[in-house]
């Protein structure tokens, strides 16, 4: 008895339904097509979860960066901050030091 | 800090040990907890009064006095609970310092999480460390394997009516049992977070009444009908034994791809396919059998002959034309089968338990349940296999070699539990899934056929058991050289990366890590 759609390539063509055209092949073409998809939902559910590890890999390593960044900007920042102490207690200083010199220079006259 | 307030039972006869575990719950980096403590009516003179000296300084802990019953002490330590969840501390037994602070980080709140356990060392730290899978439902019906340390939500454990009055020394694994039907999969924490008093001398931890412990599996498997029985080794208690009623016998198709070779078993010569067959093709044979055996062409015919003898007619002989191909050969017998259920079975193997096909298809019942495989053991009485395991990227046999009886990874060649895989050698499952999922990949003509066809069927939501009361001898590859292609080994890479470096019943701090 004809099996519709076996052998008959319009009948399956038209149909455009991949899991009717499937059930009509051989059940030992079957089998492969079957495990074929399957093959190709695992691949690309590794090659997604893959993709994944990396993705948090490098978030986690962006996240490193960024926080050896914001380190090294708070010593930065702490570095400049002593600084500008420093310049301000030399300006103080040499402003006193200057004041003395004028008050030496009137006592000595 | 967590917000989380956890009340931690213990029920006790005796004030020994409670000091310990006292000491262990200050010690805790998280403060936010209850001690709800309940002491029998039989305990010697002076306990109850001995205890509240030493909870004395300590607002946080409560004591109650009750009945002798372990289960109404259960139900009495639980009524003292004003908490969020609710975990069980034996008497002597302590929680590591950052226990409790750590389950409130990784326990989302609607559910329930459980730990890794140990012994106590000498020195304090743990020993005898169980490393524990994620969620394995059946595990937890063969084995205790979830209770210690077990965090479960208390507005849960009240709607489900608390302790049951008759789980008797099970109580808290009654109260699990039930717990883990009704809320979403639990939260393994990996680490020996629960540290015991004793020592388990290798096996798991399992300190409820053997009578109890089957009393309230049985209740919890009621509805598939069961009888549970107690699994001992050496003295040792390390589970159950679940014994499901079938209510139907389906039709299974044995699929023996052979090609009769022989070889000296035991100091005899076997032929492997001819021998096996008669070892199977017995009198109380599982009832509604067909055995469908595909040959290679140069397969001697005396042997066929023989096997038609042994079936009186009924083996179906299918004839294989190419080189040896074993995914071809299985799918070849699998499309000639009738049956709904389909065992794929090398020709090397023995049948050493009787029942062992009733016992792999009572498990193949449960519609959750895609692939049963059996405990193979080599010749010399070794552990061949008691399922797969994936880690690193590399499929490989558990507990290979091992001893058949050994006690090791908390006992898990001696319970029934889910498995990533398990092998081709023996396998169970139905017809339908495995035309559904391709059957074996044409792409692995040698090895790893069978680690490919247990991960499609999980991709689809199916869970794989291994049993150890279905038990067979497996002479392996005395038929053909054991090799691995490198083909094979980066084709099942390709297609199961993630899978091979994270199988859910390898512990977390096992697993190794993806090499960069």
């Amino acid at each position: 008895m004809p099996v519709p759609g076996v052998n008959d390539p319009d009948a399956v063509s038209a149909s455009f339904d991949p899991v009717l055209i499937l059930g009509q092949v051989a059940p030992e073409a079957q089998l492969l097509l079957r495990d074929y998809i399957a093959g190709l939902e695992a691949q690309t559910g590794s090659a997604r979860a893959e993709a994944d590890r990396q993705r948090r890999a490098r978030i986690a390593d962006s996240d490193r960066l960024r926080l050896q960044l914001a380190g090294a900007r708070s010593e930065l920042n702490a570095a400049l901050a002593e600084l500008d102490a420093a310049r301000r207690t030399i300006n103080e200083l040499s402003g006193r030091y200057s004041l003395l010199r004028r008050v030496y220079r009137r006592v000595a006259r | 800090m967590s917000t989380a307030l956890t009340a931690v039972l213990t029920v006790t006869s005796t004030a020994a040990g409670l000091a310990s575990t006292l000491a262990s719950l200050v010690a805790q980096s998280d403060p936010r907890w209850q001690w709800c403590v309940a002491i029998s009516a039989d305990a010697p003179a002076g306990t109850v009064a001995e205890t509240r000296v030493l909870i004395a300084a300590e607002p946080r802990a409560t004591l109650a006095a009750g009945p002798n019953d372990r289960a109404a002490l259960a139900a009495l330590a639980l009524s003292l609970a004003d908490a969020d969840a609710v975990a069980w501390v034996d008497p002597g037994d302590r929680l590591d310092p950052g226990a409790l602070a750590a389950v409130s980080t990784h326990r989302p709140p609607a559910t329930w999480l459980y730990t890794d356990e140990a012994a106590s060392g000498d020195d304090g730290l743990p020993v005898d460390v169980w490393y524990k899978p994620d969620f394995s439902p059946e595990r937890l019906r063969s084995q205790p394997y979830a209770l210690r340390l077990a965090v479960l939500p208390l507005p849960a454990v009240r709607d489900l009516g608390g302790i049951n009055p008759d789980a008797g020394s099970a109580a808290w694994y009654d109260l699990v049992l039930r717990l883990a039907d009704r809320l979403d999969p639990p939260v393994h924490l990996a680490g020996p977070y629960y540290l015991h008093g004793e020592r388990s001398q290798g096996g798991p931890f399992v300190v409820e009444d053997p009578v109890d412990r089957c009393r309230v599996v049985a209740w919890s498997v009621a509805a598939a009908g069961a009888r549970v029985s107690p699994i001992d080794v050496g003295g040792r208690p390390v589970g159950q034994r679940v014994r499901r009623d079938m209510p139907r016998h389906p039709k299974i198709s044995l699929i023996i791809p052979t090609r009769a070779s022989s070889s000296m078993i035991h100091g005899f010569p076997r032929c492997h396919a001819v021998e096996f067959i008669r070892s199977l093709w017995v009198v109380d044979r599982y009832p509604d059998l067909e055995v469908v055996v595909v040959y290679d062409i140069g397969t001697p015919a005396e042997a066929l002959r023989e096997i038609s003898d042994i079936t009186k007619g009924e083996a179906v002989l299918v004839p294989f034309r190419g080189v040896f191909h074993f995914s071809r050969k299985c799918n070849l017998g699998a499309l000639a089968a009738t049956g709904e259920y389909v065992c794929f079975l090398n020709d090397d193997m023995e049948v050493i338990t009787p029942d062992w096909l009733s016992e792999m298809a009572s498990l193949l019942d449960d519609p959750t349940v895609g692939a049963v495989g059996a405990r193979l053991l080599f010749a010399d009485g070794t552990l061949q296999q008691a399922g797969h395991e994936y880690n690193g990227g590399q499929p490989g046999h558990r507990m290979f070699r091992f001893a058949p009886d050994d006690p090791d990874q908390g006992g898990a060649a001696l319970v029934t539990s889910e498995r990533s895989g398990v092998t081709g050698a023996c396998m169970l499952m139905r017809a339908r899934d495995f035309l559904a999922v391709g059957g074996f990949s044409d792409q692995f003509p040698l090895s790893y056929n069978d680690v490919d066809l247990s991960l499609k069927i999980r991709a689809k939501g199916l869970r794989i058991l291994y049993t150890p009361h279905a038990s067979l001898f497996h002479y392996e590859s005395q038929t053909r050289e054991a090799t691995v292609t490198a083909d094979e080994m980066t084709r099942i890479r390709l297609r199961w990366f993630e899978q091979l470096h994270a199988d859910p019943y390898v512990n977390e701090l096992l697993r190794s890590p993806i090499a960069e």
